[in-house]
C-alpha cells in the first residue's frame, strides 16, 4: 500500500467518508465525526502507521486533508 | 517559584469511594453512533465510569472512603488536626463543604477544615498542602478529601464532555513521621491566563444569574450557562506541552532521576493526552497505571483512584516504594510531585451509598429565636 493509500484509507476510517470526498475542502469539523476525538483517532492512527511523533503545534495545525499532507512532508513521509 | 520540599511525615493510607450505578459508554450510541462510540474507547479511553444520582455530592463520595480508612487505620478521630476537602464541586457555595464534613466525621472543634478549589491539578496541591501544615509543630495527622462529581458538573447533552465525566471521592490520611528520612517534593504551577479554556461560567459572583435553559451550540452540544464548558483545543495544547515542560523543571530542580520512580501517577484526562505526555517525558507503559477505563474522568480523584486501583484491586496492602504524581488542569493549574508510600495502606476502591441529608428546607424553621420565650 503507497503512503497516499495509507494517508486517504486512514481518513476514511477515521471520519466514516468516502475518498471522493477527500479533497481541499475536507476541513475540521466538515463532517461531525471530525471532532476533537475524532482528531485524536486520525493523528493516532496516523502516528501509528508512519511511525512517526506529531509535534503538539502540527497536531493543533492539522487543520484539513491538504494540510495534512504538508505537514507529514515534515516528517519524511510523501503522502 | 513554587517549589517545595517536605520531610518528616507520611501518607498512612488512602482510600477512594465511587457511586454504585455504573455507566458503559456504549449507552452513547444512540447520541454519537457505534462508530463514535468505538472510536470514543480507543481514543479516550473510557470503557465504563461511576456515576453517581442527583443527591449525591462528592463530598458523600469522600466522606464514605474517609469513614472506611479511618476504621481501616483504626486512628483516633480526635488526633486528626486539619481537613482539607479539595473539589470544585463542593456542596454549596458557602460555606466550605470541609466545614460540613468535619462535623459529619466528627472530627475535634480544634481541627482546621476548608476546601481547596482545584480538581485535576487539586490531588497534588492538597497533598502538598497537607504536608505543608506537618512541617508545623502543632498538627499530626491531616485529612486530604479529594473527588469531584464531574458528570454533574457538565450538561448531559454534551457530547464532548458528559462521556468523560464521571464521580468519585477519596481520603489520604497524612502523618508526622519524625523517624522517616525521606523527603517529599513539588513543583507547582499556574497559567491563569487559560482561566476560560475550562469553566463553569455562571453561579458565582461574576456571573450570579444565567439562562438555566440548555441551547444548541453546535450539533451534539447543548449547554446551559451553569454547565461546564472546555475548549478542547487549548486544553489538549496545555495539557501535552506544559505538562512534559513541568516535568523537566521538577527533574532539573530536585535532580530527580526517574529511574528511582517506582510508578508515575498522572492525572487520568484521557488515554490520548496521557499517552502523548508520557511519550514526550518518556515513561514506559510498565511505570504508568491506567484506570480511566473502568472509572473515567474523576476530576480530583483521579490520581488517588489510579493508587487503588493499582496496589489494591484485589485487596488491601501496605506499599513501600516511591512514587509520582502529577496533575494538571482547569485554572489552568499544574502540580507534580515525588512522594515516597512508606508502609502506606491502600484500600480497595469501594462503593459509596450513603448521602447527607442537610435539612436544607428546613432552614428557617430550625432557627432559634434571638430571645429565648
Amino acid at each position: 500500500m503507497t503512503a497516499r493509500e495509507t494517508y486517504t484509507n486512514i481518513f476514511i476510517e477515521s471520519f466514516g467518508v468516502e475518498a471522493g470526498a477527500l479533497n481541499e475542502s475536507f476541513v475540521y469539523q466538515c463532517v461531525p465525526s471530525w471532532d476533537s476525538v475524532g482528531h485524536m483517532s486520525m493523528i493516532a492512527a496516523l502516528e501509528d502507521a508512519f511511525d512517526i511523533a506529531l509535534e503538539v503545534d502540527d497536531i493543533v495545525d492539522f487543520s484539513s486533508f491538504t494540510k495534512g499532507i504538508e505537514i507529514l512532508a515534515k516528517y519524511g513521509v510523501t503522502v | 517559584m513554587a517549589n517545595l520540599e517536605y520531610s518528616r511525615c507520611r501518607i498512612a493510607g488512602i482510600a477512594v469511594s465511587v457511586p454504585e450505578r455504573i455507566r458503559r459508554s456504549d449507552e452513547f450510541t444512540d447520541f454519537i453512533g457505534e462508530d463514535g462510540v468505538d472510536k470514543f474507547v480507543k481514543t479516550v479511553g473510557i470503557v465504563q465510569g461511576h456515576i453517581c444520582d442527583e443527591s449525591m455530592t462528592a463530598s458523600d463520595l469522600c466522606a464514605d472512603a474517609a469513614e472506611r480508612l479511618i476504621a481501616d487505620l483504626a486512628i483516633d478521630r480526635q488526633s486528626i488536626g486539619a481537613l482539607l476537602f479539595v473539589s470544585q464541586t463542593p456542596d454549596y457555595v458557602a460555606p466550605s463543604t470541609a466545614c460540613v464534613l468535619q462535623h459529619r466525621l466528627g472530627l475535634s472543634e480544634e481541627c482546621l477544615a476548608y476546601d481547596i478549589n482545584l480538581a485535576c491539578s487539586g490531588y497534588v496541591y492538597g497533598v502538598s498542602a497537607a504536608m505543608a501544615y506537618l512541617q508545623a509543630r502543632g498538627i499530626e495527622r491531616v485529612l486530604l478529601l479529594s473527588g469531584d462529581t464531574v458528570s454533574r458538573h457538565c450538561s448531559p447533552e454534551d457530547r464532548a464532555l458528559t462521556m468523560l465525566s464521571t464521580d468519585a471521592g477519596s481520603a489520604t490520611l497524612i502523618e508526622r513521621a519524625d523517624t522517616t528520612t525521606r523527603t517529599s517534593r513539588f513543583t507547582l504551577r499556574t497559567q491563569g491566563q487559560g482561566f476560560r479554556s475550562l469553566i463553569v461560567p455562571y453561579g458565582g459572583y461574576r456571573h450570579r444569574f444565567g439562562n438555566a435553559t440548555r441551547v444548541e451550540i453546535e450539533p451534539g452540544v447543548s449547554r446551559c450557562d451553569y454547565d461546564g464548558y472546555m475548549d478542547g483545543t487549548e486544553v489538549f495544547r496545555f495539557s501535552v506541552m506544559e505538562v512534559p515542560k513541568l516535568f523537566k523543571a521538577f527533574y532539573e530542580h530536585f535532580a530527580v532521576d526517574p529511574a528511582t520512580i517506582a510508578q508515575f501517577f498522572l492525572h487520568q484526562a484521557n488515554l490520548f493526552i496521557i499517552g502523548n505526555v508520557a511519550k514526550r517525558v518518556k515513561i514506559e507503559k510498565e511505570r504508568l497505571p491506567i484506570s480511566i477505563d473502568r472509572y473515567g474522568n474523576t476530576g480530583a480523584a483521579t490520581i488517588p483512584t489510579t493508587i487503588c486501583d493499582h496496589y489494591a484491586r484485589e485487596s488491601a496492602r501496605e506499599v513501600t516504594e516511591d512514587i509520582l504524581i502529577c496533575g494538571f488542569g482547569i485554572g489552568l493549574s499544574l502540580g507534580i510531585g515525588t512522594v515516597p508510600l512508606e508502609g502506606t495502606r491502600i484500600l480497595p476502591i469501594g462503593i459509596c451509598n450513603a448521602t447527607f441529608d442537610d435539612r436544607i428546607e428546613a432552614l428557617h424553621d430550625d432557627a432559634k429565636p434571638f430571645i429565648n420565650p
